[in-house]
């Protein structure tokens, strides 16, 4: 019998309520030893609450856990940690200011802190495993993709043959990504069940054996990932298709003046980026273009200066609007929603008009004018569908895609004329993407000037009127969105010229 | 004016005399900031300290029951403070302002309750000297740093081994734990309030032998209202300058015992400043180390914030 055939954890007839929401519903799951098991989900349908029973963060109301067959109840991570359970949470659980051995130290377990002596025996231990790591370095001073393999380690030197990881390339570039499940490979080639919560559904298909769907609390299917397609997948995910492959595209006759321009715009770098190298750039009226590349080429600071945080060295920045302090006027919507984009504890309201509460028509004489904020806002939720009990609810209650609709909406809503949108999809489901890209989309075809900074290679290509790529603070290249392809792209992303792929296509 | 080597001797035995209670205090707030607690409460804890060890001296005769009554007294304001902020999780700033107001009426009412008769005098040489032989005989140096109160040496002391506990020990690991990665503690299974508690009490002991220090080495046991007349907050600005680093700690509050030393001796040695100057000088140099360091210092980041474990 192959080896992965054998089941180490059976998820048996799992419920799960709180209060009247039943957020999983008899959901039963076996993990084996030695594969890579996916699973998928919008946000909210359980895929969470069914890691955190399994992890013993939270206990559930009906059925139970089987770990080789033998019941198994896991009240606190502790007894999980016990039975051979390890978690990697999407927010690392990392004391920052200690070195990467101390970390360790503080989460092993007693039966294993003889093995993490001196930095030698933790050096040893992270190549068993196929990682290079020092020891003695900050963890906090170290890059996230690293961080989170010391967190995959922490899970290890406790000795655990099951592996669970919570969105884990969401902070992570594709190449980390990609390095990521080289590490994960390793381990389930030792025997290891590694069990990948995701959004990215390119990764499941590539890389997972298994895949299982869950949505809205009940265990879709799981199957065997060689037999399944992205489309069927995301039909299980959402339960109806959503064309997610196809291109959005714009309307040419639409693109109009130019409303956006860069010259020989500059900033230095620093060790974690590239910063900027004379770098030109127009956007015009009614066009999407993507700046595509590998984060820490220059996308972060392309953004400050768009956004007035910093201003570039040399260079100049030229928007048909600009205020008092020469800066560009331009509509925003960051890259980190949680603390760029909106303030979590005030209400939905005010975040949806934070722009604008200093105008005469949400404040007088200093005092905000709540009944008309109120007004505004409810008409503002109910056009660009965020979905809230009350606008008077702070932002934080509020789903991840909902989230994001605030800020668009907060962004799109002032009559714009430019618009910077930075990772305006990241950690957000199929259905939530699909509604965030086509809101970006339509609001170009009515004559905005959209400058769309990604990663997400896929997002650029469907967008895109035009698309550049930065590496190392300069654009390597530049495309037709109609004409880009996914290798083409690629190249210039990891620094390969027009002239290099032709020489090297020649010989 | 002239200093000669009897007039430095003299005040460098009075600056060390005087950085007792502080670097016992200050040592003590190290230990709870490591932990994650901004102990507001340092204040109150010294003087109920102070008040527990003159008292107890008093009315017992011993100088050795009243430093054991001081550190009793300082682990039980611990305890009560701990309770609030560490287990009910109330502010720290807010909590520890209001025991400092409590532990001064408090001390005032029972002085004159317990302490309005005339009493005996006791001698404290006992607890507050000890000549460590041959050095103590060195010229200058010798009457200033070896010959002093055994407490003062076992603060040192603790200095050291604080250093070294946070250095090397897995105890210190997790006290750090604590101040500076809550929730990654929490994750490894450790209790951060146990550990947070934990520490209060260290601090309360630590502080609680500074206001006996205070009481009884450096006054002789007697016990005047507000005794320790703001150096319990003094110690909160040294455990910052000192950048919460033991040794670091000690010899600030040796420096901000010089400044306070020179308001007792600055005249004798000449100094023609105005006493009530002299009287503000250690307070000024803690402000101006507050706003030198405020910017730079990177204290444990989960200084003065409760934990709370979030849903997920």
């Amino acid at each position: 019998m192959d080896m992965r055939d054998t089941p180490i954890v059976a998820i048996d007839h799992v419920t799960k309520r709180f209060k009247a929401h039943v957020a999983l519903d008899r959901v039963s799951l076996s993990l084996r030893k030695g594969e890579l098991h996916a699973i998928v989900g919008e946000n909210g349908a359980g895929k969470s609450t069914l890691m955190n029973i399994l992890f013993g963060l939270q206990q559930p109301d009906e059925g139970g856990i089987l770990i080789d067959g033998r019941q198994v109840i896991h009240r606190s991570p502790s007894d999980a940690i016990a039975n051979g359970i390890g978690m990697v949470h999407q927010h690392f659980k990392l004391v920052p200011s200690f070195t990467v051995k101390e970390n360790l130290c503080l989460a092993a377990r007693p039966a294993v802190r003889a093995k993490l002596r001196t930095d030698r025996d933790v050096a040893a231990i992270a190549e068993r495993y196929g990682m290079t790591l020092d020891p003695s370095a900050l963890t906090g001073r170290l890059p996230l993709a690293i961080q989170q393999r010391v967190e995959i380690l922490k899970a290890l030197v406790n000795e655990a043959v099951v592996l669970i990881l919570d969105e884990p390339t969401t902070i992570l570039n594709p190449r980390e990504a990609e390095s990521l499940y080289g590490v994960l490979g390793h381990l389930t080639r030792e025997g290891h069940a590694v069990v990948a919560v995701t959004h990215h559904l390119d990764e499941v298909l590539r890389y997972s054996d298994r895949v299982s769907v869950i949505r809205h609390g009940t265990l879709v299917g799981t199957a065997l990932t060689k037999e399944m397609n992205r489309d069927a997948l995301v039909q299980q995910i959402v339960g109806r298709s959503v064309a997610v492959d196809s291109r959005l595209p714009g309307r040419v006759d639409a693109v109009g003046e130019e409303e956006l321009r860069l010259e020989g715009v500059s900033v230095p770098g620093t060790a974690f980026s590239s910063g900027l190298h004379a770098v030109d750039l127009t956007v015009r009226a009614g066009e999407v273009v993507g700046i595509a590349g590998v984060e820490g080429n220059g996308q972060r600071e392309l953004f400050d200066i768009l956004a007035g945080l910093r201003a570039p060295v040399t260079g100049r920045v030229w928007t048909r609007a600009m205020d008092a302090r020469q800066r560009p006027i331009v509509n925003l919507v960051p890259e980190d929603r949680h603390t760029e984009g909106l303030i979590l504890d005030l209400p939905v309201s005010i975040n949806l008009l934070l722009d604008q509460l200093d105008g005469a028509a949400y404040s007088r004489f200093g005092v905000l004018r709540h009944g008309a904020i109120a007004m505004r806002a409810r008409d503002l939720a109910k056009t660009y569908d965020v979905r809230t009990a009350d606008i008077a609810l702070p932002a934080r209650s509020l789903s991840g895609g909902n989230q994001q609709k605030i800020v668009i909406a907060r962004a799109l809503s002032g009559a714009p004329r430019v618009l910077i949108v930075y990772q305006p999809t990241r950690g957000l489901d199929v259905a939530a993407s699909e509604e965030v890209l086509a809101r970006l989309r339509g609001a170009a075809d009515d004559g905005l000037a959209v400058l769309l900074i990604s990663s997400n290679l896929q997002e650029i290509m469907r967008m895109s009127d035009r698309i550049k790529v930065l590496y190392e603070g300069e654009f390597a290249g530049e495309i037709a969105g109609v004409d880009a392809t996914a290798d083409r792209l690629g190249q210039w992303m990891v620094g390969g010229r027009d002239a290099d792929i032709a020489s090297r296509m020649a010989s | 004016m002239e200093i000669d080597a009897v007039t430095l001797g003299l005040f460098l035995a009075s600056a060390v005399r005087l950085s007792g209670p502080l670097i016992l205090a200050s040592l003590g707030e190290l230990i709870s900031e490591r932990a994650g607690v901004f102990n507001i409460g340092l204040e109150g804890i010294m003087l109920i300290g102070a008040f527990a060890g003159a008292a107890t001296m008093v009315l017992t005769g011993s100088p050795m029951l009243g430093v054991a009554a001081g550190v009793g007294g300082g682990v039980a304001s611990a305890a009560i403070l701990a309770t609030a902020v560490v287990i009910m999780r109330a502010d720290q700033v807010v909590t520890g302002i209001g025991f400092n107001l409590l532990a001064l009426g408090t001390t005032s009412l029972l002085r004159q309750l317990l302490l309005a008769g005339p009493t005996e005098s006791v001698s404290v040489r006992a607890v507050s000297v000890y000549k460590i032989p041959v050095l103590s005989t060195w010229p200058i140096v010798g009457r200033g740093l070896f010959s002093q109160s055994p407490l003062l040496y076992g603060g040192v002391v603790a200095g050291l081994l604080l250093w070294l506990m946070f250095r090397y020990t897995r105890l210190g690991l997790l006290v750090r734990a604590a101040g500076e990665g809550a929730t990654a503690a929490d994750a490894a299974g450790l209790s951060v309030t146990a550990i947070r508690f934990g520490a209060m009490l260290a601090t309360g002991a630590m502080t609680g032998l500074g206001g006996a220090y205070l009481a009884i080495v450096a006054s002789g046991g007697v016990f005047v209202d507000d005794i320790t007349a703001g150096r319990g907050y003094l110690s909160i600005a040294i455990a910052i300058f000192g950048r919460w680093n033991p040794i670091w700690v000690v010899l600030t509050s040796i420096l901000f015992g010089c400044a306070d030393a020179l308001q007792y001796q600055g005249q004798s040695i000449g100094l023609n400043i105005s006493p009530a100057l002299l009287l503000m000088f250690p307070f000024v140099l803690a402000l101006v180390a507050w706003v030198a360091i405020g910017r730079s210092a990177t204290g444990p980041s989960d200084l003065g914030r409760p934990f709370i474990r979030s849903a997920r």
